[in-house]
């Protein structure tokens, strides 16, 4: 077993795992920190795929930020109810059901797929590869992301700021 | 290791994902579906990137975080509105959507 | 030649379009009847001139109307040919003359009414005359139609009294019947010839390259005829036609539209004589209508309508005639008997105007006051019985030769009865209205001299034709020797049944008709084929109706109804799988990828 196969498998068991813990989970903080972990392991999946600049963003970004910003809104909303959140599910057979039926017919249309086994070797680095796109031939869609989250910040703020 | 395996746990992620989306009652917990299911898009993105030796399906994962901080903060800003105006974030309850 | 014969065929139609298209003139009323009369005068002129200048040949003029691959389809133009100038001039001279009349007789029409009588005139002269000069049977419908209209419009012209409206639209319809039998004719007769063209139809008949098989297709053809003609068994609209103005009926239901039938066959004759069994019906069929409408007319009281029977009896005539592989005979007869019979109703209309009433049993004595009507009524009654040597005699001669030499035998028996009765319901009007001993209430007084000179001229006309006749011997298909004097004694027979039950009264009327019980009775009341026409029609009508009716109410409704339901039905079921929650509707895009997914399996 190559160092490949065992970090994958490893990252693929401790993902899959804090992704279950993540929708079954009771308590809704702990789903947060389980949310958290599915996202370094995550990010350990990018790093497994060379792509070391985008697991920096992963780990910052989502894990740092998104986190962080779901912790806030869970406490802000406890604060608001005055009362622990008991976080339940509904119609779990249902919903595994229909999840086990996507994931059933993706793995049969993968079967049928010819998928490449062996990864090109990397011709130079990656993230200058990668910052080189991202201002030369995705610049426009680089700079309207930044009008999104201006956008998304104003939105953010008239949704969440009271009436007075 | 090849590109099926990332494929197929990008999958099992994305079923995981739907699985929370559907079964949630809590909104929040509903949004942490959908960032679980965005996490397994962007698995598939950097695997197929990888394989294929093209740097545009990184580029792409990129968007896809960036995108999804943004809606994260919009949609929580949603629900918090939301718990104002109904006094609660139970899922059952929000059914507004019809006609 | 051409422009003169467009001449003949354009001014009318100028004056009706200068009518229907100037309001102001058509509700002056006199200056639209001036502006008609001068047309139909100048057409009148041409259609003289064009006659009196020999014809070597038939001229043919054709301009393309609907083209087709190889030559045009169907062309438009004028077939000018010895009976079609014959027919331009009785047509034009006809229509002018009762265009002259009707300026006095419908004196007491308002202005704007005046207008529309003298613009439908106006246009059933153009299509009368388009008709005529039609060289194939695409424009020949087409006129074709356009009289039938005419014909509508001037029956229905007093459209306020309901007898006339009902008697219009009866008219329309009952010749409509024939007219669809035409139609499909015409277009039979083009699929199996590839053409619409006299010339070239004539051409394949006398050169027997007609294809076989084509009675049902003649048959049709001439079902047009039994319309147009008043043959049996649609006979039935002509004397309810008698509800338009007198002058309308003399014009159009005795001179020349119902004429039109038997032109047709006279043209298209090369073509009925290519399926002799369709000769034969028509001959039968004719020789069968003279003697019904003859019985008709014995019992008829009303002066027009008894003119009408004998019209019919008359059309009857004719197609006998065109049965018998005669159709110059037929044609003769179709011109004298337009000329008299046009006298008959111009001077009957001169005695309604004069009493105000149209029943013959009221009237009496008419002849000491109203001498001149009187004269020329005499005369038309002599020509019509076929009395030498009036025009009369020499076409039912001929038309009775011609059907004795084709072997006819009944045919022939029934047409000679006819000739009998036909001089006996005459003279029986003549007897009663004209003579007898019952005074007339009232004062009357004879026609203006603007509605005397053309009853004068038809008149003479009908002397003349007569005489010139008698001099020439002309008429004269080989008919046997005998046939003059049985024609004769056979119309000396009929006048003098009349004379002893009408004017001497040594057998009462009343006697006769109980001796001939059945009879009578059944043609008073018109062999019941106006009723049985109304039942079948009728029936057809409202068996139409209630079909439609309840396929309109049970089916069509039905299928609406039951589709509204499950669609409500399906719509408030449909409406609980849309609960308003964001989570169910991810279900609904996860069974639609699911969906595209197996779609995207099945089908690659």
């Amino acid at each position: 077993m190559t160092l490949e196969a065992a970090g994958f498998w490893g990252l693929a068991a401790v993902l899959l795992a804090s992704s279950l813990a993540v929708v079954l989970t009771r308590n809704l903080f702990h789903s947060v920190l389980y949310l958290a972990v599915a996202l370094v392991a995550t990010g350990g999946v990018f790093l497994l795929l060379d792509a070391a600049f985008l697991f920096g963003v992963q780990l910052l970004l989502y894990a740092g930020g998104v986190v962080t910003i779901v912790v806030f809104a869970i406490m802000l909303t406890e604060r608001l109810v005055g009362e622990r959140i008991r976080q339940t599910s509904r119609s779990l057979v249902p919903g595994a059901l229909l999840a086990v039926a996507v994931l059933g017919s993706v793995c049969v249309f993968l079967r049928r797929a010819s998928l490449p086994v062996k990864r090109p070797p990397l011709a130079g680095a990656l993230t200058a590869a990668l910052g080189e796109a991202l201002v030369t031939r995705y610049v426009m869609a680089f700079e309207l992301l930044a009008v999104l989250f201006v956008a998304a910040l104003l939105g953010a703020l008239y949704f969440a700021r009271t009436d007075d | 290791m090849g590109l099926r395996m990332y494929v197929l746990l990008a999958a099992a992620v994305f079923a995981i994902g739907l699985f929370g989306v559907t079964t949630r009652r809590n909104a929040v917990g509903i949004l942490l579906g959908i960032e679980l299911m965005l996490n397994a898009v962007n698995i598939n993105f950097v695997a197929f990137a990888r394989y294929n030796a093209s740097v545009a399906g990184m580029v792409f994962a990129l968007f896809t975080i960036a995108i999804t901080v943004a809606e994260i903060a919009v949609g929580l800003a949603i629900v918090i509105a939301i718990f104002r105006v109904r006094k609660t974030v139970d899922a059952d309850h929000l059914d507004l959507l019809k006609g | 030649m051409t422009s003169l014969a467009l001449a003949v065929l354009g001014l009318p139609f100028l004056a009706f379009l200068l009518l229907a298209l100037a309001p102001p003139l058509r509700r002056h009323g006199r200056g639209a009847a001036l502006v008609s009369i001068a047309a139909i005068g100048g057409s009148l002129a041409a259609a003289l001139r064009l006659w009196l200048v020999p014809l070597e040949a038939t001229v043919v003029r054709r301009w393309e109307w609907i083209p087709a691959e190889d030559g045009p389809l169907v062309s438009v133009g004028l077939y000018i040919d010895p009976v079609g100038l014959a027919m331009l001039v009785l047509v034009t001279l006809v229509a002018f003359l009762v265009q002259v009349y009707s300026w006095a007789y419908l004196e007491g029409e308002t202005p704007p009414s005046l207008g529309r009588y003298y613009t439908y005139q106006s246009l059933f002269a153009f299509s009368m005359l388009g008709l005529v000069l039609a060289p194939n049977f695409v424009q020949m419908l087409i006129f074709w139609e356009l009289v039938g209209l005419c014909s509508y419009l001037l029956i229905g012209f007093w459209y306020d009294r309901p007898a006339a409206a009902r008697a219009a639209v009866k008219a329309f319809w009952t010749t409509r019947l024939g007219d669809v039998g035409f139609v499909t004719g015409i277009v039979l007769l083009w699929r199996a010839t590839g053409t619409f063209d006299f010339t070239a139809l004539f051409a394949a008949a006398a050169a027997h390259r007609l294809p076989a098989g084509l009675s049902l297709t003649m048959f049709l053809i001439y079902l047009g005829a039994v319309g147009k003609s008043a043959q049996f068994p649609l006979h039935i609209w002509l004397p309810d036609a008698m509800e338009g103005p007198t002058p309308v009926s003399a014009l159009i239901h005795a001179a020349t539209m119902v004429a039109a039938g038997v032109f047709m066959v006279t043209r298209a004759f090369p073509l009925f004589a290519a399926t002799p069994p369709v000769l034969g019906l028509i001959a039968w069929v004719g020789a069968f209508t003279a003697l019904l409408a003859a019985t008709m007319a014995c019992v008829e009281t009303d002066i027009k309508r008894v003119l009408a029977y004998s019209t019919v009896s008359q059309l009857g005539y004719m197609m006998a005639a065109a049965g018998a592989a005669a159709p110059q005979a037929a044609f003769f007869h179709l011109v004298t008997h337009g000329l008299f019979k046009a006298l008959l109703f111009l001077a009957a209309g001169a005695v309604i105007h004069a009493v105000g009433t149209n029943d013959i049993r009221e009237m009496g004595r008419l002849f000491y006051a109203l001498p001149q009507t009187g004269t020329v009524f005499l005369v038309g009654t002599l020509a019509l019985s076929g009395i030498w040597p009036l025009s009369g005699f020499f076409s039912k001669e001929a038309v009775l030769a011609a059907v004795w030499n084709a072997r006819l035998g009944v045919p022939f028996a029934m047409l000679a009865l006819t000739a009998l009765l036909t001089a006996a319901y005459m003279f029986r009007v003549v007897f009663l209205a004209f003579f007898g001993d019952r005074q007339p209430g009232g004062h009357p007084h004879d026609a203006p001299a603007v509605m005397a000179v053309p009853l004068w001229i038809l008149a003479i006309l009908t002397v003349a034709i007569g005489v010139r006749g008698a001099l020439t011997g002309e008429g004269g298909q080989s008919a046997p020797r005998w046939l003059p004097a049985v024609s004769l004694a056979l119309a000396a027979a009929g006048i003098g049944v009349a004379l002893v039950t009408y004017q001497l009264r040594l057998v009462s009327p009343a006697a006769l008709a109980r001796a001939l019980g059945p009879l009578d009775f059944m043609a008073r009341r018109r062999y019941g084929l106006d009723a049985a026409a109304a039942a079948v029609y009728r029936g057809l009508v409202f068996g139409l109706s209630r079909l439609i009716g309840w396929v309109d109410r049970y089916l069509v409704d039905g299928l609406v109804n039951v589709l509204s339901a499950w669609t409500l039905r399906a719509g408030d079921r449909l409406r609980r799988i849309q609960t308003g929650r964001a989570q169910d509707y991810v279900y609904g895009i996860a069974v639609g990828f699911l969906l595209l997914l197996i779609a995207s399996q099945i089908w690659r």
